[in-house]
């Protein structure tokens, strides 16, 4: 074969296999998008990943919210529960009347700068009831408190320093409009409801 | 494809960088008519074309960070798609430095259609042996030279012109056939 009969015959092919023109399938492009879906999987970039974190914001927004809310409805469910059981001035005498049904109550101690309790030191203060064991924690029953503010009261009797008076039941300390307990020398005792003070326990009460 | 602008392209391949299923799909729209029909005249079926040209496209989305965005794509894109096209052969065991002439024998036997379309052309391509059609394709199609088939084939020079002599002698006999029996269809 001559140098020109190759020519001729390279230039024949290649001219027609420039003018090839295959029409585009789409299921060949199925095929290789299944193998990139394989080998090359979509990952979100820039800011779009966030799609999949879209309650992310939510839960940061939470965070905060919870963290100040929760303490505070703690504190106000605190309260309300022991607004139900917190006895007041007048009611902590009702409930103190013999022969009525006693109640479960729970009384929460808020010290004050004036509060002869607080300034007492628990070796000068004798506890005449064991009231941890007649309760929880800070919970007393009404009966728990009688027996409490009449032993305190012949403690005090015996000691001769506040109240002289033989009448356990007159000794039955008053109690103000602000909820407390007012002594015989004008002072304000403590208070008989507050949930600021929750740790403020049974044995406290019993020294008053 | 040659109508598509430069920045089109850029912006496309820029999202095939991204893994951008739209931009690949596009990318992958405007080449596929180009790298088909190379991969056809390589392949023995149109499923092994398509398979082939998958198979670089996959090398192209994988390597396109490799890609230097200075340059033209389609001088890239045609390297790879040879060498998926020479990776296809050599998958299949082919041996470049047969010496076996089969393809001119099973080219008599076989009619072949008048008209010569771009289909006949592959057909007539796709009947020489698969170390002809490789160097044929190189050298004549594709326009490597023999130290450069040599090298991508892995065989020697000698081999690779021997290999393309023996493909236009082939060649030239199914043209030959061709022409044979289009005369004696129009005498009749």
């Amino acid at each position: 074969m001559s140098e020109s009969d190759n020519n001729n015959l390279d230039s024949f092919f290649k001219r027609r296999a420039q003018q090839a023109n295959v029409e585009f399938n789409e299921d060949d492009w199925l095929h290789l998008e299944a193998r990139l879906n394989k080998e090359l999987p979509i990952k979100p970039d820039g800011w779009l990943w966030l799609r999949n974190y879209w309650y992310a914001p939510i839960i940061l927004a939470l965070i905060p919210t919870i963290w100040f809310v929760l303490p505070e409805s703690k504190s106000n469910t605190n309260e309300v529960k022991n607004n139900s059981i917190e006895m007041s001035a007048g009611q902590l005498a009702e409930a103190n009347v013999p022969g009525e049904t006693k109640t479960e109550n729970t009384i929460l101690f808020e010290p004050q700068s004036n509060d002869i309790i607080g300034k007492k030191t628990q070796s000068e203060t004798k506890e005449p009831f064991n009231l941890n064991s007649a309760s929880t924690e800070n919970s007393l029953n009404s009966e728990t408190i009688k027996r409490t503010i009449q032993g305190n009261a012949q403690e005090k009797k015996s000691q001769s320093s506040i109240n002289t008076s033989g009448d356990l039941e007159k000794r039955i300390p008053d109690i103000n409009d602000k909820g407390y307990v007012v002594l015989e020398n004008g002072n304000e005792a403590l208070r008989l409801s507050n949930a600021s003070y929750p740790h403020f326990s049974s044995a406290h009460c019993a020294r008053f | 494809m040659e109508n598509q602008s430069p920045d089109v392209l850029q912006s496309l391949l820029r999202g095939c960088l991204k893994n951008d299923r739209k931009s690949q799909r596009e990318l992958y729209r405007l080449f596929y008519s180009y790298g088909m029909s190379m991969c056809l005249r390589y392949a023995d079926h149109r499923d092994e074309a398509a398979e082939t040209l998958n198979e670089a496209f996959m090398n192209v989305f994988k390597n396109l960070g490799k890609f230097d965005f200075a340059r033209p794509f389609k001088p890239w894109f045609r390297k790879i798609l040879i060498n998926s096209c020479i990776n296809n052969f050599k998958k299949k065991n082919i041996r470049f430095t047969e010496d076996v002439d089969a393809a001119a024998n099973s080219a008599e036997a076989e009619k072949i259609l008048s008209g010569i379309a771009y289909d006949e052309i592959l057909e007539m391509i796709r009947k020489l042996s698969p170390a002809y059609r490789a160097v044929f394709n190189l050298y004549v199609i594709e326009g490597y030279k023999h130290e450069e088939i040599a090298d991508i084939l892995e065989i020697s020079v000698g081999t690779s012109k021997s290999n393309l002599a023996k493909a236009r002698k082939n060649l030239q006999e199914i043209l030959k056939l061709y022409f044979k029996e289009d005369y004696e269809r129009v005498r009749q």
